[in-house]
C-alpha cells in the first residue's frame, strides 16, 4: 500500500523489532527535534494555528476537531492538564497499542507540544490496566525522557515545564469515555459527568483540561515538523491525514494499517488485507469498531474510508476498528456476543444503559438460542429506542445502534432463529467461563 | 444575576439564570416533574433520567434535572415524545425491581409507584429472571437496607458525602450489579441517618424504627415542630389511631430545609410511652380532674388569702401560651418564678454540629425570656427561700424536666418546710412523690401552641393527636386555677388567645397574631432576641 505515512515513520517491518521503542532510535528519526524547535521559535498560538490548518479530527472515535478542542481552553495562569486516552477498549480497536508499543516517544513528543500549545504543565497517560507490557514501555520511554530533561523542568531551556505521568486503569471499558477517565484519574469510580461544563473549562481536579486520543497525539509531531498544510495535503479535502485500522474477523492478513484518507474499502480489503479469508464473500462490515452501526456487503459498494462517505451509509469510521465478517456468519451471535460485552461494561449510573443493556442481551440470547417468538425481535428494537440518546454518555447509544442496525438489515436471519428453531448455522463454542 | 425566559408547555416563564428546567416548572408553574436522583438538598446527579422533557432544537430528550434554562427555550414536558422518554426509562427501571410492593414499607409513598400510575402503565415484558442482591442488609442503628428494590438514584450517597460528610455509603459493582453498600461495619450512626429512609425515593431504605409498624395509607400527617432543642425543626407527626408512629421533616428553607437529626426524629417515643400519666393525683391517689383542680384552687387560695409566698418553677419545653397563663397564675398570687431547671438554656445559640443540632435541649428558651421568666430569682434561690421557710406553695410546671435536672433530691430535703406542691408532668418520675396534686400534662402533639427558636423565630405546631387519658395542656389546667381569681382568665385556655395576649404585651413580636404567623414561622424583632451569656 502505496502513500505518506505519518505515524509508523518508514521503518519496515518495525511492528517485530522492539528497538523502535528506544529513544537513541527515536532521535536517529529526528525525534524530540520537533518539541525543541517549538518550543524555541513558536508561540502557543502559532502551535494550535498549525494543528487547525492540518484539519486533524480527534482518532478516538468521535472526530472533533483536535485543533478546536484545544483552542476551547480558557487562557490564563493555573493548572490545566493534557490526558492522553489511552484507554483503547472498543472491541475490535488495537491501533493505539501499537503506537504504545512501537513508538512512545512519537507519543511523548506530541504531549510536550500539545501541552505546551494550550498550557498544560502535567500530562497524564491513561493506560488500560490490560495493557501492562504497553504501561511498562511507556513508563520507560517516560524514563528516558526525563533523562534527557525533555521531560520535567525548563525544557531545552525555554522555561517551559511539562510533567509526564502513567496512570492505570482498572479495566472498565467506560473509562475511555472522557468524563469518566477523569473521574478515574482522580481515583473515583469510573462514572461519566454531566455535560456542560466540558472539560476544557472543568476537567480533571476542576481544572481545564484536555482528552486527546493516543493516535492524535503521536501525530502532532509530524504535523509541526512538516505544517500542517502538508498534512491536510495527505487524505481528502475534508478527511485530512493518515489513519491507523485495525482490521480484524474474515480477512487473509488481519493487522494494523496506515492509511491515508479517501481510501476506497476495496483497497483495503483487498489490496492491504488480501481480501476474505477462505475465498468466501463479503456478508457485512464494521467500519469504526463495534458500537457503529453495521453495514451490509452491499452497502460497502462504493465505500470510501473517510469521514463523509460511512456518514452517508448511516455508520462511521468512529475508532478506526474494521470487522470484516464472512458469509456463513451468524449475525444473531454476533449481536449477542456484543450486547453480552456492552452489559458487562455499563457503568451502572443511568438507568436506561444499566438495565437496559442486559435486557437487549437476555433478548439476543433468547434469539439465538430458539427461545424467541416475534415478540421478542420487537422488545429489542423498542427496549433499544427507550434507550437512545437518553443517558449521560454515549455507552448506551454504543449498545443501540449495533442492536438497531443488526435486527433491522439482517432481519430475516433473525426471525429463522425464533419459535424453537434456533441458529441455522454450525454451533460454536465460546469457550472456559462463558 | 440576569433572568431568562422561556416556555414551558406553553406558557411563557421568566427565571433567575441558572434554574433548571425542573425548578423552573416547579417554581412557576406548580408542576412537578417526575424525579428520583433529583433531591433539592442534594447535589445534582442527573442518573435516574425519568425527568426526561422535550425541548426544540435539541436533538436529543434533556434531564429537566440538571439543563439550565435558557433564554427563548421551548419546552415541552407532555409531548408524546418527552411522555414516551420517561415511560421507556421506567419501564427498565423496573426490569430488576423485586415489585414486592405488598410487604414493602415505602408502598403508597413509592416513586415507583406513583410514576407507574403517571409515565408507565406498560405490560409487562420481563420474561427473563430478575437480578437478585440482598435483601436485608442492617446499616445500624436506624437503617435497612434491600438492596433489590434499590435504583441506584445515589441519593444517599450523596446525602452522606454532602450533609453529613462522614461518607458511609458509596455505590460498588458495575452495570446492573451495581450496589448500595456501606463502609466498614456499615454503621450508620452520623446522627442525621434517619434522613436516609426519609430521601430514599422507594423502599430500599426502610426504618429499622418504623418498619412493619403501619402502612403509610393509614396514617395522618399533622404539622408541627421538634421540641428536641432551640432549633426548632419543623416535623410532621404521623399517627395512627391516636398512636405516634414516626417523625419526618417539614420543609422549611429558614430553619432545618428538608432535614432531621436523629435526636429529634425518634424522640417522639416520649409521647406515646407506656408511663405517660394518664389522671391527675391527689396525695398521691388517683383522683378526677375535677377533685384535683378543685384541691388546688382550694389550697392555693387559703395560700393567697395568707399572703404567704408563691414560687413558680417552670421550664423551656412549654410553649409561649402555656408560659404565658402560668405567668397569670404566678402574678395572681403574688409570687416569684424562674426556668432555668437545666444548664443547657445558657447555650440557646452553641451549634453541636454545622448541621441542625443545638446545645439547649429546649424548644423555647427565647420565648421563656421574651416572657420574663429569666428574670427570677433562679431555680436554686427559691429552694433555698423554702429552706427558710418562705415557700408556703411551690408550682413545678414541667416535673418531667425538673426531676431530670436533678432537682428532686434537692427539693425532698426542704419538703416539709413547703405547704403544698403542685406539679404537671407527662410521664411517672421520682419528682412526682413529692407533690400533694399532680396533673397529667398533654404532650406537644396532644396540643396547639408556639415555640420561639434559637433566632426568635415564632412557630407554631399543631394538635396532632387526642391527650391521653385525663391530660390536658399546661395552659388548660392553668385557665381554670386563674379563672377563680379572674374570670376573663378562662378564656386563656385557648392557646389563640392566650397568644394573642402574649403578642399585644410583648414589643418584639410586634402586631403578630395567631392567624398570621406565616409558614416559616414569624421573626422577632430583631436585636429582641435575648442573647447567650459569653463564654
Amino acid at each position: 500500500m502505496a502513500g505518506p505515512l505519518v505515524l509508523l515513520r518508514d521503518l519496515k517491518p518495525q511492528v517485530d523489532d522492539p528497538r523502535t521503542r528506544d529513544l537513541d532510535w527515536y532521535v536517529g528519526q529526528g525525534g524530540y527535534k520537533t518539541a525543541e524547535t517549538v518550543l524555541k521559535t513558536k508561540t502557543p498560538d502559532d502551535v494550535i494555528a498549525e494543528v487547525k490548518a492540518s484539519g486533524i479530527r480527534g482518532r478516538g472515535g468521535a472526530g472533533f476537531p483536535t485543533g478546536m478542542k484545544w483552542s476551547f481552553v480558557p487562557k490564563g495562569d493555573g493548572p490545566k492538564y493534557l490526558l492522553c486516552n489511552a484507554d483503547e477498549g472498543e472491541p475490535g480497536t488495537f491501533k493505539d497499542r501499537l503506537l504504545l508499543t512501537q513508538h512512545p516517544h512519537q507519543l511523548i513528543e506530541g504531549m510536550i507540544i500539545a501541552g505546551f500549545a494550550f498550557g498544560a504543565r502535567q500530562g497524564y497517560v491513561y493506560i488500560r490496566g490490560e495493557f501492562v507490557i504497553e504501561a511498562e514501555i511507556v513508563r520507560r520511554a517516560i524514563a528516558e525522557a526525563y533523562a534527557k530533561n525533555w521531560l520535567g523542568k525548563n525544557l531545552w531551556g525555554t522555561g517551559v515545564d511539562f510533567d509526564l505521568h502513567v496512570y492505570r486503569g482498572a479495566g472498565a471499558y467506560i473509562c475511555g469515555e472522557e468524563t469518566s477517565l477523569i473521574e478515574s484519574i482522580e481515583g473515583k469510580r469510573g462514572y461519566p459527568r454531566l455535560k456542560p461544563p466540558f472539560p476544557a473549562v472543568y476537567g480533571a481536579w476542576g481544572k481545564p483540561t484536555v482528552v486527546n486520543n493516543v493516535e492524535t497525539l503521536s501525530a502532532v509531531p509530524w504535523i509541526l515538523a512538516k505544517g500542517g498544510a502538508q498534512y491536510a495535503k495527505i487524505g481528502t479535502a475534508k478527511s485530512a491525514g493518515t489513519r491507523l485500522f485495525s482490521v480484524s474477523g474474515h480477512v487473509n492478513r488481519p493487522g494494523v494499517y496506515e492509511i491515508p484518507l479517501g481510501t476506497p474499502f476495496t483497497t483495503i480489503l483487498n489490496d492491504v488485507c488480501g481480501g476474505v479469508s477462505g475465498g468466501r464473500k463479503l456478508k457485512a462490515l464494521i467500519t469504526g469498531g463495534s458500537s457503529v452501526p453495521i453495514l451490509t456487503a452491499a452497502e460497502t459498494e462504493g465505500l470510501i474510508f473517510d469521514f463523509e462517505s460511512p456518514a452517508s451509509k448511516g455508520t462511521m469510521l468512529g475508532s478506526g476498528g474494521v470487522i470484516v465478517m464472512a458469509e456463513g456468519t451468524c449475525m444473531v451471535r454476533a449481536l449477542m456476543v456484543l450486547m453480552r460485552f456492552y452489559a458487562h461494561e455499563s457503568c451502572g449510573q443511568c438507568t436506561p444503559c444499566r438495565d437496559g443493556t442486559p435486557w437487549l442481551a437476555n433478548l439476543t440470547k433468547m434469539i439465538e438460542t430458539g427461545q424467541a417468538s416475534m415478540n421478542e425481535i420487537e422488545l429489542l428494537m423498542s427496549v433499544s429506542k427507550k434507550m437512545a440518546g437518553n443517558t449521560i454518555c454515549p455507552l448506551a447509544d454504543a449498545a443501540v445502534m449495533p442492536a438497531q442496525s443488526y435486527a433491522t438489515k439482517f432481519r430475516d436471519e433473525f426471525i429463522a432463529h425464533l419459535d424453537g428453531k434456533g441458529c441455522p448455522f454450525p454451533a460454536w463454542t465460546f469457550g472456559e467461563g462463558h | 444575576m440576569a433572568d431568562v425566559t422561556l416556555t414551558i408547555d406553553g406558557q411563557s416563564v421568566t427565571v433567575p439564570q441558572g434554574t433548571t428546567i425542573l425548578q423552573a416548572a416547579k417554581m412557576r408553574l406548580g408542576m412537578e416533574l417526575p424525579h428520583y436522583c433529583y433531591h433539592p438538598g442534594l447535589s445534582i446527579a442527573g442518573n435516574c433520567r425519568i425527568c426526561l422533557v422535550e425541548v426544540e432544537k435539541m436533538p436529543k430528550l434533556v434531564t429537566g434535572c440538571s439543563t439550565q434554562c435558557g433564554e427563548g427555550m421551548v419546552v415541552h414536558t407532555q409531548s408524546a415524545r418527552a411522555k414516551e422518554g420517561r415511560g421507556g426509562v421506567l419501564e427498565i427501571m423496573l426490569t430488576n425491581h423485586p415489585l414486592d410492593c405488598p410487604i414493602c414499607d415505602q408502598a403508597g409513598e413509592c416513586k415507583l409507584q406513583d410514576y407507574y400510575m403517571t409515565v408507565g402503565m406498560h405490560d409487562n415484558h420481563v420474561v427473563f429472571p430478575k437480578v437478585h442482591k440482598k435483601k436485608i442488609v442492617p446499616l445500624p442503628p436506624h437503617i435497612v437496607l434491600d438492596q433489590e428494590r434499590c435504583i441506584l438514584c445515589s441519593r444517599c450517597v450523596r446525602f452522606c458525602q454532602e450533609i453529613t460528610k462522614t461518607n458511609e455509603l458509596t455505590i460498588a459493582m458495575r452495570g446492573t450489579h451495581s450496589e448500595i453498600e456501606a463502609a466498614g461495619d456499615g454503621t450508620i450512626d452520623n446522627g442525621y441517618a434517619g434522613n436516609l429512609h426519609e430521601i430514599c425515593p422507594v423502599g430500599a431504605l426502610t426504618s429499622t424504627d418504623f418498619r412493619f409498624q403501619a402502612r403509610v395509607w393509614w396514617l395522618k400527617s399533622h404539622k408541627s415542630v421538634c421540641p428536641g432543642c432551640s432549633t426548632g425543626c419543623n416535623t410532621w407527626v404521623d399517627d395512627r389511631r391516636g398512636e405516634v408512629k414516626r417523625l419526618r421533616a417539614r420543609e422549611n428553607a429558614s430553619v432545618n430545609q428538608w432535614w432531621l437529626c436523629d435526636e429529634g426524629r425518634y424522640g417522639y417515643k416520649s409521647i406515646n410511652a407506656p408511663d405517660r400519666l394518664k389522671t391527675a393525683r391527689v396525695k398521691k391517689t388517683d383522683a378526677t380532674s375535677g377533685t384535683a383542680i378543685g384541691e388546688v384552687w382550694a389550697r392555693l387560695k387559703t395560700i393567697a388569702a395568707k399572703k404567704g409566698g408563691f414560687a413558680g418553677i417552670a421550664s423551656a419545653q412549654a410553649s409561649n401560651e402555656d408560659l404565658f397563663v402560668f405567668r397569670r397564675l404566678v402574678a395572681h398570687m403574688g409570687g416569684v418564678a424562674d426556668f432555668r431547671i437545666d444548664d443547657s438554656l445558657t447555650k440557646t445559640q452553641t451549634r453541636v454540629d454545622e448541621i441542625l443540632r443545638r446545645a439547649d435541649k429546649n424548644p423555647n428558651t427565647t420565648g421563656a425570656k421574651l416572657l420574663g421568666f429569666g428574670d427570677g430569682p433562679g431555680v436554686e434561690a427559691i429552694l433555698k427561700s423554702a429552706a427558710e421557710g418562705k415557700i408556703s406553695a411551690l408550682y413545678v410546671l414541667d416535673a418531667d424536666r425538673f426531676d431530670a435536672a436533678g432537682w428532686t433530691d434537692k427539693l425532698r430535703a426542704v419538703r416539709t418546710k413547703i405547704e403544698f406542691v403542685v406539679m404537671h408532668a407527662t410521664r411517672e418520675c421520682g419528682a412526682l412523690d413529692l407533690a400533694d396534686v399532680v396533673l397529667p400534662a398533654a404532650t406537644y402533639a396532644e396540643k396547639d401552641g408556639t415555640f420561639t427558636n434559637y433566632e426568635g423565630r415564632v412557630q407554631r405546631f399543631w394538635r396532632a393527636i387526642r391527650p391521653i387519658g385525663d391530660a390536658r395542656a399546661d395552659g388548660a389546667w392553668l385557665a381554670t386555677i386563674c379563672a377563680e381569681f379572674d374570670a376573663a382568665d378562662a378564656a386563656l385556655a385557648k392557646p389563640a388567645a392566650a397568644f394573642n395576649a402574649v403578642a399585644s404585651e410583648t414589643p418584639a413580636l410586634g402586631d403578630l397574631r395567631w392567624e398570621m404567623i406565616p409558614a416559616e414561622g414569624a421573626l422577632i424583632a430583631p436585636g429582641a432576641a435575648p442573647k447567650d451569656k459569653v463564654g
